[in-house]
């Protein structure tokens, strides 16, 4: 208590305003605060030099207020924990629910994402697949594991997509597709050889989606936005 | 995990996109039932094939294949939908194989769906 007792005081005496809102209008003489010499102090005598003027004083500079002290945000212990806790606050809101980035490894991304060495900027404004389109890169929670991949949707909601790999002896007209179900998505890395994604797993909730990764970056030497690249095209029937 | 949901063959997609995923039939403006090939829009994505040439090294060659994949983004009264058309379209995939230069992904080539599209003969 002995310790206490002088923070709880410290935090519960009034601050001084560092600067006075109050206006004063122009037709008015600003009054002063502080009682003026001539009814506070006491008369007294006035000592007369040899050269018959009155010496010099600053009897009336000092008794104005003193300055306020300087600004200081880490003038008192309760006030450095406060500080500390609104930062880490504010960057975990940041960090959870605008944008974070990551390092980023594997081979299943390739080539949009080289094997070692990537840092992913993740928009967090769009997880739980919230605008999230087909052509899209997400971050998510693997299903299986407790590790965050990287990959590219292939169907929201409703959509239809080819649970087979293309090319992978599947010919014109062969292979199964399925309706991805509500609440879900498809997804699939960009190195069909090397990913293991809803081919492997299934369709994944959206909410295990963390964000959209909007940009790449390498440390000092790179940094490339990460667009959608679905590029659309005219309908071959000339429709 | 996600529920159980059936999968169809390449060949019925024409007809699994006459309804939703609730079952029910979906309605278009016109009334008319959902054309993949005349009504909906043609999308294209590449994705690939990549080998890492010498994986025991930091800055070895990746070697690409590009695959190409089609979808079709069709329009009914609730919204739009992506049917993805890569095999149901019968085209031949585009199988080039390009060297990448390394980790740096210098000198990778990137396919795009519009060249890939001119090089099938398919007007854009």
């Amino acid at each position: 208590m002995g310790f206490i007792t002088p923070v709880l005081r410290g935090f519960l005496r009034p601050t001084r305003p560092r600067f006075s809102t109050k206006s004063i209008p122009l037709h008015q003489t600003p009054q002063p605060t502080t009682p003026s010499l001539s009814t506070s102090l006491p008369n007294k005598t006035t000592k007369i030099n040899s050269h018959g003027t009155e010496p010099h004083t600053n009897h009336g500079d000092s008794h104005e207020p003193p300055p306020p002290p300087p600004p200081s945000w880490f003038g008192h212990p309760f006030r450095v924990i406060l500080t500390t806790l609104k930062f880490v606050a504010f960057t975990h809101l940041l960090w959870e629910y605008v944008i974070s980035m990551a390092p980023a490894s594997g081979p299943s991304m390739l080539p949009t994402f080289e094997v070692l060495g990537e840092w992913l900027l993740v928009s967090k404004l769009h997880r739980f697949g919230r605008g999230v389109t087909v052509g899209d890169v997400v971050a998510y929670n693997i299903p299986i594991n407790d590790e965050v991949g990287v990959k590219r949707v292939l169907g929201l909601p409703g959509d239809y997509v080819l649970m087979d790999t293309p090319g992978d002896g599947v010919g014109p007209g062969e292979g199964n597709m399925i309706q991805v179900p509500k609440g879900h998505c498809w997804i699939v890395g960009d190195n069909l050889v090397a990913s293991r994604d809803s081919r492997y797993f299934g369709p994944v909730p959206l909410a295990l989606i963390r964000g959209k990764v909007i940009a790449t970056m390498r440390p000092f030497s790179e940094f490339r936005w990460i667009t959608n690249t679905s590029q659309k095209v005219s309908n071959p029937s000339g429709d | 995990m996600a529920p159980p949901c059936p999968s169809f063959p390449v060949r019925h997609l024409a007809a699994a996109v006459q309804t939703s995923e609730d079952g029910k039939v979906r309605k278009t403006e016109n009334g008319r039932r959902i054309d993949l090939a005349g009504d909906c829009e043609l999308f294209g994505l590449v994705q690939y094939e990549c080998i890492v040439a010498r994986p025991e090294l930091g800055d070895s060659p990746v070697q690409c294949w590009p695959v190409q994949r089609w979808f079709r983004r069709c329009q009914d009264k609730k919204g739009s939908f992506t049917a993805e058309t890569t095999v149901w379209e019968g085209r031949s995939l585009a199988v080039t194989p390009t060297e990448t230069g390394g980790p740096q992904g210098q000198g990778v080539h990137m396919t795009t769906p519009a060249q890939v599209a001119a090089k099938n003969n398919i007007s854009s």
